[in-house]
């Protein structure tokens, strides 16, 4: 049983042979491109923690499979503070990193399942729940990062999965034998997988008898055979070469996505969790978005006090920190980022036991938190812009201001208040560039989920008819059949 | 004759979004009781638990322990506990009417 370290996680990305495009190029130095990198160093950051006296009660727990200390991101909830310090974990991370650290799909991945294979043994005599368990010993024993794949590239949105004109759009089982089974297809915006060191699918739409084909959930290293990854442009991967300009250098923006494809790849039915149980594809889809969508005030939560301590420290380098409009713009981004923190909070205080023990949120509350995100980001954001100004969006390049000829009017015009170096005030502006802009704006958008996927989840868990009761017993209507 | 050191266990609450720096906090302790040494709460060869939350939340997970007790919330000593008979008993008792002053959060804003 190990915990690993951030610096053993990076080792043991060396030994992988992750098959990674990028540019049109094979990637053949991955852990010290400064493409990946700074992903890489975000993810570190969860294994670090763990060993870190002053994070580690929030970044450890104990298995309830092994009674051993095991870093949280391998748990399984076992009760509401469980859920509770899942959300406070992820905050602290993400005031850290100021970015995306990736490893909470597979964490939600891996919970998601825990707790349907168990109702899908218990009512279609399947024998998953015990095979997951024996995979869920070894990420536990191995603390490995795992990639939660989830979402597949859809095709045409208004046709199932078996009615798609190309098969493969939707990830499917192409070959069943006595040792395991044969899928194909790939899975689009994979957080952090060129990283991880093994990815655990599942289907992204509930699913109809005819989709049973595309109803699988599996595990399979990032390296297997046929396993392709196609990274993703971000908004500032051209920059990756300076210190200033990506705003974050360290921990990058966001967290470095990929299209991966799978081109007929092995699983041994070890690692088969679903095939062909369409029924409890739908269970599984919102059992893993509503875990994940309880994240986003937890790591957004995080992201944006980052984003408040720029914005206030932006306005003090221009000098305009006293001015009233200015502290009411701050005074609303923490307004809107502890909204959003309270909302993780509550849904995982609501939390409740599965039949197989593990704890689920309230995914109404867990919703509602994603939602909020799909607008609040914006909106920090936003008004983060304003209060930056524009130099923002116009601000010369690092070599600029290294340049012995453009440099000094670079270091004199881009000044604000007289005490603090023209550089502070720079690298500042392009942090704020880089959080609240582009990639890093989309990914509050569609991350866990479109906006409609959580208004369907809303609407469904709404309680509407009990509302119009409500409504009826005060306004004196009688009930009617 | 020596006095042997009393020891501290201390375990944090994880900081999320602290409203006081814990290990600051244990940093001045430490200046103000030299003798004081301090050991991370798993060591388990302490005489003394010293529980600090960084908000008034106050969710550290309390390691289970059997000697005193000390606990902290945003520099506020919330309560302590010492069981009767503790040979760490009069060492930590000591160590409160020294530290409770350390401890306070108004106290150490005022300095
Ligand atoms: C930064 C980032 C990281 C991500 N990380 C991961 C990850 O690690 N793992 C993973 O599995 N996924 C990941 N995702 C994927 C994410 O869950 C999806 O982006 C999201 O579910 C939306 O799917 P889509 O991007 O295909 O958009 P679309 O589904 O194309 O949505 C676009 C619009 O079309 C609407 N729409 C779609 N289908 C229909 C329909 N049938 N009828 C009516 N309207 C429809 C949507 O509501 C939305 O308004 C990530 C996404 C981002 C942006």
């Amino acid at each position: 049983m190990v915990m690993k370290t951030g610096s053993e996680y990076i080792e043991s990305l060396r030994r992988l042979k992750t098959k990674v495009y990028a540019f049109g190029e094979r990637v053949t130095d991955l852990v010290d491109n400064p493409l990946f990198r700074p992903h890489i160093n975000a993810a570190a950051v969860t294994y670090d923690m763990a060993h870190d006296p002053v994070a580690e009660d929030l970044v450890t727990a104990v298995s309830h499979l092994t009674g051993k200390r095991i870093n949280r991101f391998t748990h399984i909830h076992q009760s509401t503070e469980d859920l509770v310090k899942k959300v406070k974990m992820l905050r602290m991370i993400a005031r850290r990193t100021g970015t995306c650290f990736q490893r909470c799909v597979g964490f939600d991945a891996l919970n998601a399942l825990y707790s349907v294979t168990y109702e899908m043994d218990q009512n279609l005599g399947t024998n998953y729940h015990e095979r997951f368990k024996e995979y869920l010993l070894y990420v536990q024993d191995t603390d490995i990062m795992v990639a939660g794949s989830m979402t597949d590239p859809k095709g045409d949105r208004s046709l199932r999965p078996s009615q798609q004109v190309d098969p493969d759009l939707y990830v499917h089982v192409v070959e069943k034998n006595e040792k395991g089974i044969v899928i194909r297809g790939a899975k689009a915006h994979q957080t952090g997988i060129v990283n991880s060191h093994e990815m655990l699918i599942m289907p992204t739409t509930a699913m109809t008898a005819e989709d049973a084909q595309y109803a699988v959930a599996c595990a399979i290293p990032v390296d297997a055979p046929g396993v392709i990854h196609i990274f993703g442009r971000q908004t500032n991967d051209s920059r990756k070469n300076g210190q200033i300009d990506q705003g974050n250098a360290r921990y990058g923006i966001v967290g470095g996505e990929a299209l991966t494809v799978l081109e007929n790849v092995f699983v041994p039915w070890e690692r088969v969790f679903m095939c062909g149980e369409w029924q409890f594809a739908g269970t599984l889809v919102e059992r893993f978005a509503s875990y994940h969508r309880q994240n986003y005030g937890g790591c957004k939560g995080g992201v944006s006090d980052v984003i408040i301590g720029a914005t206030a420290l932006i306005a003090d380098y221009n000098g305009v920190a006293k001015a009233s409009h200015v502290r009411d713009k701050l005074t609303e981004m923490i307004h809107l980022t502890e909204t959003l923190y309270a909302g993780s909070i509550a849904c995982s205080a609501e939390g409740r036991p599965t039949p197989s023990g593990a704890y689920f949120v309230d995914p109404l509350l867990a919703n509602i938190t994603k939602l909020n995100v799909t607008r609040f980001i914006y909106e920090i954001c936003r008004l983060s812009h304003d209060i930056a100004g524009g130099f923002i969006a116009t601000l010369p390049s690092e070599q600029d201001l290294r340049c012995p000829e453009v440099g000094p009017y670079v270091e004199k015009y881009f000044r604000g208040v007289a005490s603090v170096p023209t550089e502070d005030r720079i690298r500042i502006a392009r942090l704020i560039e880089n959080m609240t802009g582009g990639t890093a704006l989309a990914e509050s958008m569609h991350g866990a989920g479109s906006p409609q996927a959580q208004r369907v989840m809303i609407m469904r868990q709404g309680n509407l008819e009990q509302k119009k009761k409500l409504a009826s017993i005060l306004a004196g209507i009688p009930e009617r059949d | 004759m020596t006095e042997r050191k009393l020891t501290a266990g201390v375990k944090y609450c994880g900081h999320c979004n602290p409203q006081e720096d814990g290990p600051a906090l244990v940093r001045k302790l430490q200046s103000r009781l030299p003798e004081l040494k301090v050991v991370p709460w798993n060591d388990r060869t302490y005489d003394v638990l010293l529980v600090v939350s960084a908000c008034p939340s106050d969710c550290a997970t309390r390691p289970a322990f059997n000697g005193p007790r000390i606990e902290v919330a945003a520099g506020e000593v919330r309560y302590w506990q010492v069981p009767p008979g503790h040979p760490a008993e009069h060492l930590l008792q000591t160590c409160l009417e020294e530290g409770i002053k350390v401890f306070r959060f108004q106290a150490d804003r005022a300095e």
